[in-house]
């Protein structure tokens, strides 16, 4: 019923605005929009269509030029040996299981973990408690990584207070190095991150909640329907388009970690699962002044993730009749 | 529409394509007058009643976070250097020190005027070598006439590069010219704390020189004081571990083979017991896990509360940390540890291949002013006023041969607080703000001794009783022919093996079989090319002993090398200035 109505409201909305003539698409209000969509597409021009030009570096020898410029016309063209290269370095096995590997945790707990946030807040009764509850949980997402992963290292520092209770309670007998120890760096990035970004996550969740009809719940409460019920047949049914949307990005930056996490927590003690694409993207690229085979690492990821987010998009649209292209 | 936007975009896009074509840079030399070589060549920017003719502001990116110049522009450094120059400097700094500003200057073409980066670093020569910065020997013939002359030899030929030019000036650096041909101290060192040792000196009758009886000393503590770090390493970074350094000097690893030529020391038998002697204090628990993660900022504060029982790195890194350990009344001493053979430390001395180096970009737009500032704080005038001040107020020659100074009655007040408004005085004076151009032989040479805290006195003491130990290692600071068309991946391999090196440091101290683990990571470094790396340094090496006129460059096999005898803690009648109990 409710699909049946929005789809209704979608084609009248058409019919209307567009209304068939083309000589109505030129009215005033038309043009107001355009005139305000112009710096819109004047910005992606220069900052996301412009630099795409730089992707002939990856195709060209321009390690150890100083300027990119110079790098991209001044220079050999080498067809794929900078992915060759890229493809037999030594760390390539090592850092594209730890950016899948965390990038799949990721997404298997902090991808759901504000949804179920969401519901768990929007059937919270108090209001004045959920507002609290939000504004406590959208704080830590204002922090930057710096602060926020200075304050998480003193926190687990091995004379950290963690450390200390730990002790104090006779749950271990000397301290964990959380910071210095591989095994911890995979839950470490999985937590901080959930602890940072909850709230925040949650809110895109909460907006599409509020806007269910509350006549669906009333029906389903008069039909005697329980809390559990409610939530499994009307708000997620009725959130999963944003659901959808939202997994669909998500599977798209699979590659992505999040540069700036990751470089606070990671330490040579920790390389063995803190090396991922954008770190040694960093290290061996940008530090070391390989701009091609950096462009050549950059270019891979791209080409994954838009590989991911087709067949994502095709997956969702097969199951569930929505997808985002 | 949306024909139209596309074709729009498209248009756009392929009209911005050429203007990205770009042309090799190009060094033009401005046109300016030549300046007349009568005078010094910063008085020229003078007029006839001393004012500055021009007045300009600069921007001097330096690569160091730490660099500050707080008092810039009211202090008295500042302001007479502007006096003398007409020039106000505006100084940039990068936030963090991992090389992303400096990167982003340079792939960008946005170099400022002046650019300071660790002389060490690749990006120094490569900037010459791509036509960024022009040659400084180019700009003193035309603008500052007088500079050549003045250059330390020594220094000048070191810093040449392979097409006979030189592109800036080292600072900190120590010049065979101001040097008095006394020993200079070790640049890193390892500290004991000092109660602490005299406790295993009484309860063990153990020296702590030898690797087993350093280990055992440290266990001492340990068990004695549980909240003790009986051993504290420098931290574990990308760039390696400064502790392990100074410890494989400490084992007397050599640069160079008997034969006299360049050898990798990751490769050297005394570099493997320094790490079989690591991996032992490791599995004896003397090294804290935490410690192969922590920040240098924690490692200080371990040192400033005083838990740190031994400490191996740069003393000079942690000395505020120190210094409130001094206020505690907790001191430390220099050890003097061994080899498993026995052998006498071979220690690096201060002198080194200097820290900045300041060079002028082409994106300079007054290159002529720009290299009379640098004459200027180059010149002894200039070295001596950013390092004592101005004659008459802070200090004063002792005599009229003015080969000596004294500090004035007011300095002195100020330094020592004896008084608390010659100490605001001092404070806003600005002293020793401007490192940028420092001559450290020269300073060392003239400085006066007294006007001291008692903190100072200490800080400044804490290595010397190794000097017996320490030697010239400028040999191991290689001048490689950057215009050599591999130097470029040469230097990136050599990079990527050291980075790796770094992260396997620690798989082999914390191994159970740290051999096994140093083989692996040997032939590691070997897949990736250390032959080919060691190959390039050995000719490096032949260059740079030719250049310092060496035959040999290691101290050990040096003609007339003695090895130095002193006590565990080394040789305290070093200390200047005071008398260590």
């Amino acid at each position: 019923m409710w699909k049946l109505k929005y789809d209704k409201l979608i084609d009248t909305d058409i019919g209307t605005r567009v209304g068939g003539t083309k000589k109505k698409i030129w009215n005033k209000t038309a043009v107001q929009l355009l005139l305000m969509v112009i710096p819109g597409i004047i910005f992606v021009a220069i900052f996301c269509y412009l630099p795409m030009f730089g992707i002939i570096l990856a195709f060209k020898d321009g390690d150890g030029q100083l300027n990119v410029l110079e790098a991209m016309m001044n220079t050999e063209w080498v067809g794929f040996d900078n992915f060759i290269a890229f493809f037999n370095d030594p760390d390539f096995g090592n850092v594209m299981i730890n950016t899948l590997g965390l990038n799949s945790l990721m997404l298997l707990i902090n991808f759901p973990a504000p949804i179920i946030f969401a519901i768990l807040l929007s059937e919270l009764p108090f209001k004045r408690i959920r507002k609290a509850i939000q504004t406590v949980t959208y704080f830590p997402y204002f922090l930057s990584w710096i602060t926020y992963g200075g304050i998480v290292l003193a926190l687990i520092n091995s004379d950290g207070i963690i450390n200390s209770i730990l002790m104090s309670c006779n749950i271990i007998q000397s301290p964990l190095d959380i910071a210095g120890s591989p095994e911890w760096f995979w839950p470490l990035i999985i937590i901080t991150s959930l602890l940072k970004g909850l709230g925040w996550g949650s809110i895109i969740y909460i907006a599409a909640i509020a806007g269910i009809d509350p006549q669906l719940y009333e029906a389903a409460r008069m039909d005697g329907a329980n809390r559990w019920y409610r939530i499994t047949k009307i708000t997620i049914p009725m959130i999963s388009p944003t659901i959808v949307l939202f997994l669909i990005l998500s599977i798209s930056g699979i590659l992505n970690n999040g540069f700036d996490q990751i470089w606070v927590f990671r330490n040579l003690t920790n390389l063995a699962r803190s090396e991922v694409l954008d770190t040694f993207i960093y290290q061996y690229g940008v530090v070391l002044q390989n701009y091609s085979f950096t462009t050549a690492v950059g270019l891979f990821k791209s080409v994954i993730s838009i590989t991911l987010l087709t067949i994502g998009n095709l997956i969702a649209k097969r199951i569930t009749g929505k997808g985002i292209i | 529409m949306k024909k139209i936007i596309l074709s729009l975009l498209t248009c756009g896009l392929l009209l911005t394509l050429p203007s990205c074509a770009s042309q090799e840079k190009e060094v033009i030399y401005p046109d300016f007058e030549l300046t007349p070589s009568e005078k010094n060549s910063w008085e020229y920017l003078l007029d006839e009643n001393g004012k500055p003719k021009e007045e300009i502001t600069i921007e001097w990116y330096v690569n160091d976070s730490t660099f500050s110049w707080p008092g810039y522009g009211n202090d008295v450094v500042s302001k007479v250097i502007k006096e003398k120059t007409g020039i106000t400097i505006k100084f940039v700094t990068p936030v963090t020190d991992d090389g992303q500003k400096l990167a982003t200057l340079i792939s960008g073409d946005a170099l400022p005027d002046v650019v300071s980066v660790q002389s060490w670093y690749q990006q120094c020569s490569q900037l010459a070598m791509q036509n960024y910065l022009f040659a400084v020997d180019e700009l003193m013939d035309r603008w500052a006439p007088k500079m050549e002359a003045t250059m330390e030899e020594d220094l000048w030929k070191y810093f040449q590069l392979g097409d006979g030019h030189n592109y800036g000036f080292p600072n900190l650096c120590f010049s065979n010219n101001y040097l008095t041909g006394e020993q200079l101290y070790p640049n890193g060192g390892i500290l004991v704390r000092e109660d602490w040792y005299n406790e295993v000196l009484l309860a063990t009758g153990n020296d702590m020189t030898t690797p087993q009886g350093f280990i055992d000393g440290c266990l001492y503590i340990k068990n004695k004081y549980s909240d003790s770090i009986p051993f504290q390493l420098d931290a574990f970074t990308n760039e390696g571990n400064k502790s392990i350094t100074w410890l494989a000097q400490y084992f007397a690893t050599p640069f160079e083979t008997e034969e006299g030529e360049y050898q990798d020391l990751r490769t050297d038998d005394h570099y493997i017991q320094m790490l079989r002697f690591l991996n032992e204090c490791n599995k004896a628990g003397i090294i804290r896990s935490s410690n192969f993660s922590d920040t240098y900022s924690q490692l200080k504060t371990n040192i400033s509360r005083g838990k740190v029982f031994v400490s191996a790195g740069t003393p000079q890194d942690y000395q505020v940390a120190f210094q409130n350990c001094y206020n505690s009344g907790i001191n430390y001493i220099p050890l003097v540890l061994r080899n498993y053979d026995g052998d006498a430390p071979v220690l690096q001395d201060i002198s080194g291949q200097g820290y900045l180096f300041s060079m002028i970009s082409t994106n300079c737009k007054r290159p002529d002013i720009v290299i009379k500032l640098f004459d200027y704080l180059h010149s002894e005038e200039g070295q001596r006023l950013v390092s004592f001040g101005i004659e008459g107020e802070t200090w004063e020659w002792t005599d009229e041969t003015k080969t000596e100074i004294k500090w004035t009655d007011r300095y002195i007040s100020g330094a020592l607080n004896l008084n608390e408004e010659d100490a605001a005085w001092l404070q806003g004076y600005g002293l020793n703000a401007m490192t940028l151009m420092m001559n450290m032989s020269y300073i060392f040479k003239y400085r006066p001794n007294e006007g001291r805290k008692e903190e100072v006195v200490y800080i400044d003491n804490q290595k010397r009783p190794l000097t017996p130990y320490s030697y010239d290692f400028r040999p191991s600071f290689l001048k490689h022919d950057t215009a050599d068309d591999n130097y470029f991946s040469i230097s990136t391999k050599a990079k990527k093996i050291d980075i790796k090196w770094a992260q396997a440091l620690i798989d082999i101290i914390q191994a159970d079989d740290y051999l096994s683990e140093y083989q692996s990571s040997i032939d590691y470094a070997n897949r990736q090319g250390l032959d080919e790396v060691v190959e390039f340094y050995k000719k490096s090496y032949k260059d740079t002993l030719a250049v310092l006129g060496l035959e040999r460059g290691y101290p050990t096999h040096q003609e007339g090398y003695v090895e130095p005898v002193t006590g565990p803690n080394g040789d305290f009648s070093y200390w200047i200035g005071a008398t260590h109990e």
